[in-house]
């Protein structure tokens, strides 16, 4: 099954440079071509899911060649992404219309793709960075794809300070070269000294700051989110669903959850280093949504709020983990896990919804009540997975000893849906009566997502715990599970 | 710590201090770029060695223990080689859209920039 790994990077990026070249007519051409691609890479996604292994390509092994790993917590990762980059591509195949350079837009959105997936995948840090760079590339070309003045400069203010964001995390892993003489993440996991309750090094307090400073901002976290809320209100509909629902969580969130836990290892610095911006989203995400009217602009902030509470989760489960209580540490990691997923599809569900309003939509009822329903999984309604995912974060972060941090995390958590609630008429479509009609593509893709939502909110049941949950969890904490798949023979094991 | 690490060091937080204090797009992009130098000039410094040789493996070099011993790392200039390759395409991007700007708004100030641009979202 691992055979199948390069292909979810090899389609895309093979799609994006064929997809210049086809002719302007027929026009379906290149929808049909990413559409084929996306679908296939939501198929390869489904078969990858639940399994683990690792791909050496070209049969170099580590530190010789580059290799492709899956596991727990990579493996949901890529299932989120493929399943918001093929609603993005059928949204956009109707939302299209109103743009020009309709095949250099496909190529973009399937560089993109091909970045992120590599991202999820990618078996060294090196590479890893390659990787977020072309997604990033090609988003901020997307970002600014209307052309229009608030579009690019939205587009300028991310691309520069992304530009030199980038450069934090390539510090990052030159000093990590420097220091242990390799890039590979399971030579590195084998090799970087967990410090647990202790102070690491300086240098490797610095080469985690780095990481921090670069993936963060690529995370939208707090103070790093300045770009965030511009980019969003600016980009076309689908592009912020992409953003939003795959970008921010693979190559922001789970880029950093990867190199803070599997590179660096337990220790209660870098949970702190977690918390600090973690709680500061999570507050400042809420308190500012409330003051913005552009109902785009609200759910930027929002999302910045869920990306806070993710690194709390995140946070929480390395101090725990360094101190060594590990039933609260699993707890912390699963609902941070389980909430990157949930804020992930219920973003892109929320931004695809609203974008059926946008020309030439005419958006029906249904459209709102998807919306709805990506509205009640971030706003953290009972039986929606947002809920759930919040409910662990807090319910680990009060049983692990931090009262104060339940009680914040608590509070913003009931203030959500209040927020939400007010406000549903500015970020739902309103629905245009009987006239109201959306293409059949646009529904398509709401309906994945609202399955896909749906789905994320079956997963707590006891059933069904132990095939995503569980998996993610060890995945995360488990340091020597990442360092033992480059041993001969251990590679393949499930 | 050799004193041209500490120089990289500076040469870093120069181009921080520019992009964190410069309004002017221009002036922004060049602060980028002196960033990346920096990272780049770190790079090929961590796989320097006083006096070695270039990691090319010819005929004066025949025993492989011996060359090992004396040429340089090659591998921070293959990820120097893919940072620069990175940093080009981005600088390309970045005027691009500067320019295209300073089409629209007849300035290259990014917080003019950002206020018209706020006031057309109106």
């Amino acid at each position: 099954m691992t055979a199948l790994l390069p292909l979810t990077v090899a389609l895309p990026l093979g799609a994006a440079f064929v997809l210049p070249l086809l002719p302007r007519r027929p026009r379906r051409a290149g929808d049909l071509l990413a559409g084929l691609i996306s679908g296939a890479l939501l198929v390869l996604a489904g078969l990858l899911s639940g399994r683990a292994g690792v791909y050496e390509i070209g049969g170099w092994r580590a530190p010789l060649g580059i290799n492709l790993a899956l596991d727990g917590f990579s493996a949901p990762v890529l299932l989120l992404a493929a399943t918001v980059g093929l609603a993005a591509v059928l949204f956009s195949s109707a939302h299209l219309d109103t743009y020009t350079g309709r095949n250099r837009y496909w190529a973009l959105l399937m560089l993109m793709t091909a970045g992120i997936n590599g991202t999820i995948l990618s078996g060294d840090i090196f590479n890893r960075f390659v990787f977020v760079e072309i997604a990033v590339i090609s988003s901020y070309i997307l970002v600014g794809f209307s052309g229009r003045g608030r579009a690019l400069a939205a587009a300028i203010r991310y691309g520069l300070l992304g530009a030199a964001a980038a450069n934090f995390t390539l510090l990052g892993v030159a000093v990590l070269y420097a220091l242990h003489g390799t890039v590979n993440i399971a030579h590195l996991a084998g090799s970087v000294p967990a410090a647990g309750t202790a102070l690491p090094g300086p240098e490797i307090l610095f080469a985690a700051l780095l990481m921090l400073i670069g993936f963060g901002y690529k995370s939208a976290a707090a103070p790093l989110h300045i770009w965030q809320p511009d980019a969003l209100a600016a980009a076309p509909a689908p592009v912020a669903a992409f953003l939003a629902g795959a970008l921010i969580p693979a190559a922001g969130v789970y880029a950093l959850a990867r190199t803070l836990f599997t590179v660096f290892g337990p220790a209660e610095a870098f949970g702190w280093m977690l918390l600090f911006p973690g709680l500061l989203s999570m507050i400042f995400g809420a308190l500012a949504a409330e003051r913005r009217k552009d109902p785009r602009v609200f759910l930027s902030y929002q999302g910045i709020c869920q990306v806070g509470y993710i690194l709390t989760g995140l946070g929480a489960a390395m101090v725990l983990a360094a101190r060594g209580e590990e039933r609260a540490a699993g707890l912390a990691a699963a609902g941070a896990v389980f909430h990157l997923l949930n804020y992930g599809a219920a973003a892109a569900l929320l931004f695809l919804a609203g974008g059926t309003a946008e020309p030439p939509g005419r958006p029906s009822r249904w459209s709102a009540l998807a919306g709805l329903a990506g509205a009640g999984s971030i706003a953290g309604i009972p039986p929606l997975g947002g809920f759930f995912s919040k409910l662990m974060i807090v319910a680990a972060l009060w049983f692990g000893g931090f009262p104060l941090l339940a009680a914040a995390a608590a509070g913003t958590a009931v203030l959500a849906p209040v927020s939400f609630y007010r406000r549903r008429e500015e970020f739902l479509p309103r629905p245009a009566g009987h006239a109201g009609r959306t293409p059949p593509a646009m529904a398509a893709a709401l309906i994945l997502l609202t399955a896909l939502v749906l789905g994320l909110s079956l997963a707590p049941l006891p059933g069904l715990r132990g095939r995503l949950l569980g998996p993610a969890r060890r995945a995360v904490l488990d340091r020597e599970a990442y360092a033992a798949y480059l041993e001969p023979g251990e590679g393949q094991r499930p | 710590m050799s004193p041209v690490y500490l120089l990289v060091f500076v040469l870093f937080l120069v181009g921080v201090f520019g992009l964190l204090t410069r309004r002017n797009l221009i002036k922004l992009i060049i602060s980028v770029a002196v960033i990346e130098a920096a990272v780049n000039l770190f790079l090929v410094l961590a796989g320097y060695r006083q006096g070695g040789i270039a990691p090319i493996m010819t005929e004066q070099h025949p025993e492989v223990e011996a060359f090992a011993a004396r040429a340089v790392d090659p591998f921070p200039q293959a990820m120097v080689l893919t940072s620069i390759v990175i940093g080009l395409s981005l600088l390309a991007l970045m005027v691009g859209i500067s320019l295209r700007l300073y089409h629209i708004y007849g300035t290259y100030d990014l917080d003019e920039i950002r206020r018209a641009a706020r006031e057309e979202g109106r």
